[in-house]
């Protein structure tokens, strides 16, 4: 097949990420792109080749960089110039000990919803933490343990959250990617089962009905007229 | 209207040398609000056409798009249209900078060669070098992104042709006055030849192994005559997640299907028709629904499949 049946029903992880990947992150570069305008024209050939020019991203922001002046480049984008110490990875807001803190008591205290974490915050958590240890300003290992805990609330939400499971809707707000995305084949394969039993039931309960009409119609007679015939079957 | 990509490449044969004549200041002056980077040549051509819907195509939005499509296309049960116009100008701007990237690549060989005869070059050149091969560096990484998502979602398309061939089969025998199929729109000109193919292959397969050996009345692969239906239709019914995002400009109080609650929310509302139910969809949130109920604002952009 074209497309890996793996793939069929849901994406894979490192698809995930991907999609991740092409949000942006907020970034101190380490290198300056931006040339001045005047005294630069005398150079060497290869100044074309500093040029940007890139195709899904804004190329004009890679090329005004100024270091240590923050500016915001694609996920992606950001962890190469990491990988290639050409920058420093600023740690989104929600990332730190006092606002998981907070979000954890949020869930702990609401049973029934889910806090607003942003749609990425496994993946991106996870990212940062392999690839941008050193510029978190919080303990690594305290931030893992609450992006653990919160995990780990969360899902048995989403698991208790199952026998809502019904043949019409469900409304989930606020739900990451990720689970969305682990939860997908689960809950789709379950929903359609309850679609078609409820529409096998209600067949049969129209096919019911109808055979209930036509009896009542036909009038008395032909009733008993059953009646007998079922009678003297059975003996 | 729609592009023809053969077109554009045959103006990208016609015009090779012009990318090394493009003045590259240009590129560092626009922003992402505005138009076409008006150095590559094609994107001139496309908008001498006079086609109107170029005027929002800045690649980075067009990227966006092509990543909606793609997520799209892989939630959902049935093949969805073809957008002719956005792979058009999507695979010719990958070519280009396929051909823009072998360029560098070639300078910087020589470049190199060239400083290494010089002799005392060689020392202040590595960590200047460094600083050249940044931009090409991203600008691989990149292309072999986009290039990622287009892979994945031909291959996303062609699973799904495969799959309901015989019901395209169907679709496509309806063909109206001027002689066009509702195909024409579904499937891209390549999407188009590979069916047709893999549907005579199959068929063919089919007939000589089992259906020649059948009794003649229930010869046909596509019998709708008896209790089961012979023609695998796209489950229309089949659950998915969608997230409501409103309309694509973000003008709430322009869009007809949207109906305002009492807490001032907007929300949209459905049908169930098979339950009998009304569901009202609000701005932001996400859903498990059937995908006949969702179809039509998939259609215009309000739902995204997650």
């Amino acid at each position: 097949m074209s497309l890996p049946s793996h793939l069929q029903e849901t994406f894979s992880p490192e698809e995930v990420q991907f999609v991740v990947e092409n949000q942006k992150i907020k970034i101190f570069p380490r290198i300056t792109t931006n040339r001045r305008r005047n005294g630069r024209t005398g150079d060497a050939s290869g100044d074309d080749s500093n040029q940007w020019k890139m195709l899904t991203v804004d190329g004009s922001v890679l090329d005004n960089m100024v270091a240590m002046r923050s500016t915001e480049v694609a996920l992606w984008l950001a962890l190469l110039l990491k990988q290639q110490s050409k920058c420093n990875i600023i740690i989104p807001g929600w990332l730190t000990v006092k606002s998981l803190d907070a979000m954890l008591q949020f869930e702990k205290r609401n049973k029934d919803r889910f806090g607003t974490l942003p749609w990425d915050w496994q993946v991106l958590s996870e990212i940062l933490f392999k690839q941008a240890a050193d510029d978190f300003s919080d303990p690594i290992h305290e931030l893992r343990n609450r992006i653990q805990d919160l995990k780990e609330i969360r899902q048995m939400k989403v698991l208790q959250g199952l026998k809502f499971m019904n043949e019409s809707h469900l409304q989930l707000d606020n739900l990451g990617l990720m689970e969305i995305n682990e939860m997908r084949p689960f809950i789709v394969d379950i929903m359609d089962k309850l679609r078609e039993f409820h529409a096998a039931v209600n067949v049969q309960s129209a096919v019911d009905d109808d055979a209930g009409d036509e009896d009542m119609s036909m009038g008395t007679g032909i009733y008993s007229d059953r009646d007998i015939s079922a009678s003297s079957r059975t003996h | 209207m729609d592009v023809d990509i053969e077109d554009i490449l045959a103006e990208l044969d016609r015009d090779t040398t012009a990318v090394n004549r493009s003045d590259p200041r240009s590129d560092a002056a626009t922003d992402a609000g505005t138009v076409v980077n008006s150095s590559f040549p094609q994107e001139q051509a496309l908008k001498g056409r006079g086609s109107g819907a170029v005027a929002t195509a800045s690649s980075q939005e067009d990227y966006g798009r092509l990543v909606a499509h793609w997520r799209n296309e892989r939630c959902a049960p049935e093949l969805l249209q073809y957008p002719h116009a956005l792979m058009g100008r999507t695979l010719a701007r990958i070519q280009a900078q396929m051909e823009h990237l072998e360029m560098l690549s070639m300078d910087f060989m020589e470049g190199n060669g060239s400083e290494q005869s010089g002799g005392n070059g060689s020392s202040g050149s590595r960590p200047v070098n460094n600083n050249r091969m940044l931009p090409l560096l991203c600008m691989e990484a990149e292309l072999e992104r986009i290039k990622f998502v287009v892979r994945s979602y031909v291959r996303c398309r062609l699973a799904k042709i495969d799959r309901y061939s015989l019901y395209l089969r169907q679709v496509g025998e309806q063909v109206d006055d001027d002689g066009f199929s509702p195909l024409d729109a579904q499937l891209s000109r390549d999407e188009l030849v590979y069916f047709r193919r893999h549907a005579e292959i199959t068929l063919k397969l089919f007939n000589d192994t089992i259906l020649k050996h059948l009794p003649p009345d229930l010869q046909a692969i596509n019998d709708t005559e008896g209790a089961f239906n012979m023609v695998d239709e796209p489950d229309w019914a089949k659950f998915v997640f969608v997230k409501v995002t409103g309309p694509p400009d973000g003008r709430l109080d322009a869009d007809h299907q949207l109906t305002r609650g009492q807490d001032g929310e907007y929300f949209y509302q459905t049908t169930i028709h098979e339950l009998d139910e009304d569901i009202d969809l609000s701005i932001g949130s996400i859903y498990v629904l059937r995908y006949n109920v969702i179809k039509e604002l998939l259609a215009d952009g309000k739902v995204v499949l997650v």
